[in-house]
């Protein structure tokens, strides 16, 4: 669904990412595993189209997201690292504004409107504008907003900062429903034992490049370590 | 808890087979989208809308305060109040000071003085009893004047009386000399006849003044509609989303756009509206000025102000757009309020008469329109035109400046 193909972005000398390569297969969960200035933030703003490689290729489901963006996003959905909630906005009309922006209106919309509200367990909240709402409630709109247009496949950025228990186990059900529905969801994260429990395919990142592909077992065997955390430590060489 | 990617999959997804024909009915869908959205926010956004209205309520206030102030002024001018003694004795000259002065017959020098004192007078004039008598004599008369020194209203109706007294006194001069057999052509070396063209200088200031506050009426109603929906895409780190979604710009800077329009023409519809009410409310009939009430004047105003509105309100949104945070933006904009006047109006007088040259155009018909003229149709026309394909071109613009990736780094 998602194929990174020898990707490279430079903002002038700088080398943000270099030679990356990776796949996401529909129906599976890969995650960006790396430190702050590894490239995964970089990485994903170019599978999203915002930011131009500077060689090597992109495809989402064939599409290229730079030449192509409005055919590739509408097989997209995002969640930055950012929120970026309007907080005069009620998580409903969030929805149907992104819903709109993908050129979707009427009665199914409005359908897939009360669907998601049900989903995300958002009944108290659907009518409420999202000005003081918690870490969590943001997350669960953002999310939404990711979803509302039924994407194939779903790019996070850091989903999980400053979820709480109870919000990481929401968060972690709704991901492992939409791989269930063969969604593809590559995902960037610092919580390794989010990582490790929820993903098929951990790519390893440091200094923009990818250092290693594989499933959390096979890593931690090649690595000769026993938890990710010292995996992680091997792989991107910051202590052996 | 419900499957999130199957529930009304297959109806939701059937929309995304737009064929080419649906596309323009798609873009519509965007542009809605984008509109009813920003309307909404806006709207939820009491301090924001008030702000965004105050220069509209408050500029026809001030327009309104100073057409008052020269109606006070303008009443103070030609109505200085005289206390006069002694005023039956010279019936000719009482009749002469009632049509400058508000002429207070008097009995008592006493309590006319006194009344000078206490400001209830300006002047107090004695015509001594003997008037008549040396009127028929043939001799000269001394008129007494009581003026109150510390009082600047009080020296102002002293000149004024002096040049009237002064006319009258050549007038009297000149009817003695024809009684003793004098020509009246010899006597009369020269005479003006002063014809007035135009309006007057004070009249022409305050229809400036109002072309100003109704222009920037519009102008400032959109101003920070504008600013909350680009910059404040940045500083709420909304921006990178909305980019990331299956949407070109350009419909995306539409539908903002088009909040930024309907803010600038309510503001505008609101000064009018106001101007219009309160004017109607003053006694404009003592000043110097014919300006036309009658509402279809009024709705040519409006729409006089429409160019204006629409061009400007795409410069905002370009301006804003360039701005890193809010309080960027409002400086750009504050500075793009006076620029357009600044750059232009000085060669106003000098342009060829109907040159569809924005921001111009507009302020010469607005001037017209209150001094009682029309709002040419075709002219108006084509400066539309000329607007819409500007604010197309800045709209492809900003939709390119969109595209790219700085934009995103900048945030």
């Amino acid at each position: 669904m998602i194929m990174v193909k020898q990707l490279q972005k430079k903002y002038g000398a700088v080398c943000a990412v270099q030679e990356a390569s990776f796949s996401v297969p529909k129906g599976s969960i890969s995650t960006l595993l790396g430190g702050n200035g590894s490239g995964k933030t970089t990485t994903l703003r170019c599978i999203v189209g915002l930011l131009a490689p500077s060689a090597g290729a992109i495809q989402i489901d064939g599409i290229d997201p730079w030449r192509k963006p409005a055919e590739a996003r509408a097989l997209l959905g995002y969640f930055p690292d950012r929120n970026g909630l309007y907080p005069r906005l009620t998580p409903r009309e969030h929805w149907r504004y992104f819903a709109g922006l993908h050129g979707h209106s009427g009665k199914a919309l409005e359908s897939r409107i009360d669907s998601m509200v049900d989903t995300l367990g958002m009944a108290n909240l659907a009518n409420r504008p999202t000005l003081g709402f918690s870490a969590g409630e943001r997350m669960l709109v953002a999310l939404g907003r990711a979803l509302i247009h039924a994407p194939q496949a779903l790019i996070l950025d850091e989903p999980s900062r400053g979820l709480d228990i109870e919000n990481l186990r929401r968060l972690r059900q709704v991901l492992l429903r939409l791989k269930a529905d063969g969604v593809a969801i590559l995902m960037a994260s610092h919580v390794l034992a989010e990582v490790d429990a929820l993903s098929d395919q951990l790519i390893v990142m440091a200094h923009g490049k990818v250092r290693a592909t594989g499933t959390p077992t096979q890593l931690k065997q090649d690595s000769g370590c026993t938890d990710l955390e010292q995996t992680y430590l091997a792989l991107t060489g910051v202590q052996s | 808890m419900k499957h999130v990617a199957q529930v009304d999959v297959e109806s939701f997804a059937k929309a995304k087979q737009a064929s080419p024909s649906q596309r323009f009915h798609q873009w519509f869908i965007r542009v809605s989208a984008v509109f009813v959205k920003e309307w909404r926010d806006t709207w939820k956004d009491r301090r924001g809308t008030q702000s965004a209205l105050m220069f509209a309520l408050l500029g026809p206030v001030v327009v309104l305060m100073m057409l008052q102030s020269s109606i006070d002024t303008s009443r103070d001018e030609t109505m200085p109040v005289v206390a006069l003694l002694g005023g039956e004795l010279w019936p000719n000259l009482s009749t002469q000071l009632s049509a400058k002065f508000d002429v207070q017959p008097e009995k008592s020098s006493t309590l006319a003085l006194k009344n000078l004192l206490a400001d209830k007078v300006d002047l107090v004039l004695t015509i001594p009893e003997h008037v008549d008598s040396y009127l028929k004599g043939g001799r000269t008369i001394v008129l007494d004047v009581a003026v109150k020194s510390a009082r600047s209203e009080s020296q102002k109706a002293a000149s004024q009386l002096r040049a009237l007294l002064q006319n009258f006194n050549d007038t009297a001069a000149q009817m003695r000399l024809v009684a003793h057999g004098a020509s009246p052509t010899q006597m009369q070396v020269l005479s003006l006849n002063v014809a007035e063209h135009g309006p007057s200088a004070r009249f022409q200031t305050l229809t400036q003044v109002m072309v100003i506050m109704l222009l920037m009426g519009a102008f400032f109603s959109g101003m920070n509609v504008a600013i909350d929906t680009t910059a404040g895409e940045r500083e709420r780190e909304s921006l990178e989303v909305l980019l990331a979604q299956s949407t070109n710009p350009a419909p995306l800077w539409l539908g903002k756009y088009l909040v930024v329009l309907s803010f600038a023409l309510i503001g505008g519809a609101l000064t009018v509206a106001l101007l219009w009410l309160g004017l109607s409310q003053l006694a404009l009939y003592e000043l110097p000025l014919k300006l036309n009430l009658s509402w279809n004047t009024w709705l040519q105003i409006w729409l006089a102000m429409l160019p204006f509105a629409a061009l400007m309100s795409a410069l905002q949104m370009v301006f804003a757009l360039l701005a890193r945070n809010y309080k960027e933006a409002q400086i750009y904009l504050t500075l793009l309020a006076f620029l357009p006047g600044i750059l232009t109006l000085p060669f106003a007088a000098k342009l060829p008469e109907g040159l569809p040259i924005p921001v111009v155009q507009e302020t010469l018909w607005l001037q017209t329109l209150l001094r009682g003229g029309e709002l040419p149709c075709l002219p108006w026309c084509t400066l539309l035109a000329v607007v819409i394909a500007a604010v197309t071109a800045l709209m492809f613009a900003s939709a390119r400046a969109l595209r790219n990736e700085r934009m995103l780094a900048a945030s």
